[in-house]
């Protein structure tokens, strides 16, 4: 019981954290029309990330609910990959985190819908519908930076190079992991490398862009262990429920 | 007033002005007492009695809804003998035409049965249960309808009710019903191509080609030739065209 509220804690906390960092974008998108996109995209994570939360508090049984785990928990309890704490840099770097968790988000909700955990196969099944439409949306403005102009190719480059080393963590597995496959709730992360790398590395070419070699990877976020990133992250999006915790719409 | 009936089908009324105020009795004896529905209207007493029994199994069927205007607002309840559980048809059946005309927020000419967001209304003891799923997970406009459908209930004395959300089975436009897709085009909007939304649930790594989407025709002039301007749109749930025939842009409710 206690892996599972783990393993569900850090889907939603991925979620989560993505989607805080895409709805900073409100009002400073590029145009009119990414400015709503970036909207849309931030609502649906932030409606996954209520999702899995609400459930990880159930199955914890201690009265917490998403917005508590959300609003009252620091750094070290999130369960967020390190990919998506990343800052937002520029449009290059916030359309390639996306693409990069898109890609892999879509084959880990498709396997977790055949979850034997009801609850989750349906909160998987319902995004990873709304993860497909992210994703063919974040792989179309890859392409279109990697193989547009000559600044937005070096941007887009710079990003994959930057991000690269926060891709492996998605497929590290651990002892929660391996307890969700054995009793078939959960998948394998170690089985989507392939896939994922298969699509990354067709878009990447598509782009004109080069994939990056093989290389040191980051790790830990699964297990609590952040970049400095998140710290800010979580001070901007708690000081109001923290400084008055009673306060209400 | 009174028709009394000779045959298969009995239907009786009766206003009575100095008693009970209203009664009316239906019975259908074509196959021995298989239907029978009754109301009855008691100013004095209990204000409202319903039932209706369906003897065509033996007792497998009865409907039964009260309306106590001392006591608690409205209790319906049904019996369905051959699986033990409580259900209600009359008060049920009401109850839909009720949310039928609850609108969806963001598609104001189509209302949420018409948007297949309505997934069972039934009676637990004495609670009415609507259950709704969410279009998009983080739609704004979900807790938006439910307390529209809530307002609505009471607004016609149904006060114990609770909303339950459901997640399975997965919504998909195509949920939308004919009545929803063609109000949707009567309001310029273009409904989602059909028979898309299941497809898309389990992903393949081979990248989807565009045309899975569909292209929609302009809701205004019918021309096929329209161009994808923002994959987003005014509301989570569509996407924004213009048509390149008579240059109008439009909203596309997104298939999936």
């Amino acid at each position: 019981m206690k892996a599972k509220g783990e393993y569900v804690l850090r889907f939603g906390d991925s979620a989560l954290v993505l989607a805080q960092r895409t709805a900073a974008w409100v009002a400073h998108a590029p145009v009119m029309e990414e400015d709503v996109a970036l909207a849309n995209v931030a609502l649906d994570l932030f409606g996954q990330a209520r999702l899995w939360l609400d459930y990880a508090g159930e199955i914890e049984a201690e009265g917490r609910d998403a917005d508590r785990l959300v609003f009252h928990r620091d750094a070290s309890a999130y369960r967020n990959v390190l990919l998506v704490e990343q800052p937002n840099g520029n449009f290059a770097d916030t359309m390639v985190r996306g693409f990069f968790y898109d890609a892999w988000a879509a084959l880990a909700y498709g396997r977790l819908t055949g979850s034997n955990d009801e609850r989750i196969a349906a909160v998987a099944a319902k995004s990873a519908k709304e993860t497909a439409y992210h994703l063919r949306r974040s792989e179309d403005w890859l392409v279109r930076l990697g193989d547009g102009t000559e600044l937005s190719h070096e941007r887009a480059q710079c990003a994959v190079d930057e991000l690269w080393r926060f891709t492996g963590e998605l497929f590290l597995g651990d002892e929660v992991d391996a307890e969700m496959v054995a009793c078939g709730i959960g998948f394998d992360p170690q089985a989507l490398r392939e896939p994922w790398l298969q699509r990354v590395s067709a878009a990447l070419a598509t782009a004109t862009l080069v994939k990056p070699g093989d290389g040191w990877m980051q790790r830990g976020g699964k297990q609590g262990r952040h970049s400095e990133a998140l710290g800010y992250l979580l001070a901007e999006m708690q000081v109001l429920p923290r400084s008055y915790p009673e306060a209400v719409w | 007033m009174r028709r009394p009936s000779t045959s298969a089908l009995r239907a009786y009324a009766q206003d009575d002005t100095k008693g009970t105020a209203l009664r009316a009795y239906a019975q259908d004896d074509t196959k021995g007492g298989a239907l029978r529905a009754y109301a009855q209207d008691d100013t004095k007493g209990t204000a409202l009695c319903a039932y209706a029994q369906d003897d065509t199994k033996g007792t497998a069927l009865r409907a039964y809804a009260h309306d106590d205007t001392k006591g608690g607002a409205l209790r319906a309840y049904a019996q369905d003998e051959t699986k033990g559980t409580l259900r209600s048809r009359d008060a049920i059946a009401n109850v839909w035409a009720l949310l039928d005309e609850v609108m969806d927020p963001e598609l104001p000419a189509v209302s949420i049965t018409d948007l297949g967001i309505v997934r069972e209304v039934r009676s637990d003891d004495d609670e009415l249960v609507v259950a709704l799923t969410p279009t998009y997970s983080g739609c704004p406009a979900t807790e938006v309808i439910e307390r529209d459908v809530l307002e609505a209930l009471r607004s016609h004395g149904i006060e114990r009710v609770r909303i339950e959300r459901r997640l399975a089975p997965l919504w998909t436009t195509d949920w939308i019903t004919p009545r929803g897709r063609a109000r949707l085009e009567e309001n310029g909007i273009a409904p989602p191509a059909a028979g898309i939304g299941n497809t898309l649930v389990i992903l393949s790594v081979a990248p989807e080609r565009r045309e899975v989407e569909g292209q929609p025709p302009c809701p205004r002039c019918a021309s096929q030739a329209t161009t994808e301007l923002s994959r987003f749109g005014s509301t989570p749930c569509k996407a924004l065209y213009r048509c390149d025939a008579c240059r109008e842009p439009f909203d596309y409710v997104k298939p999936h």
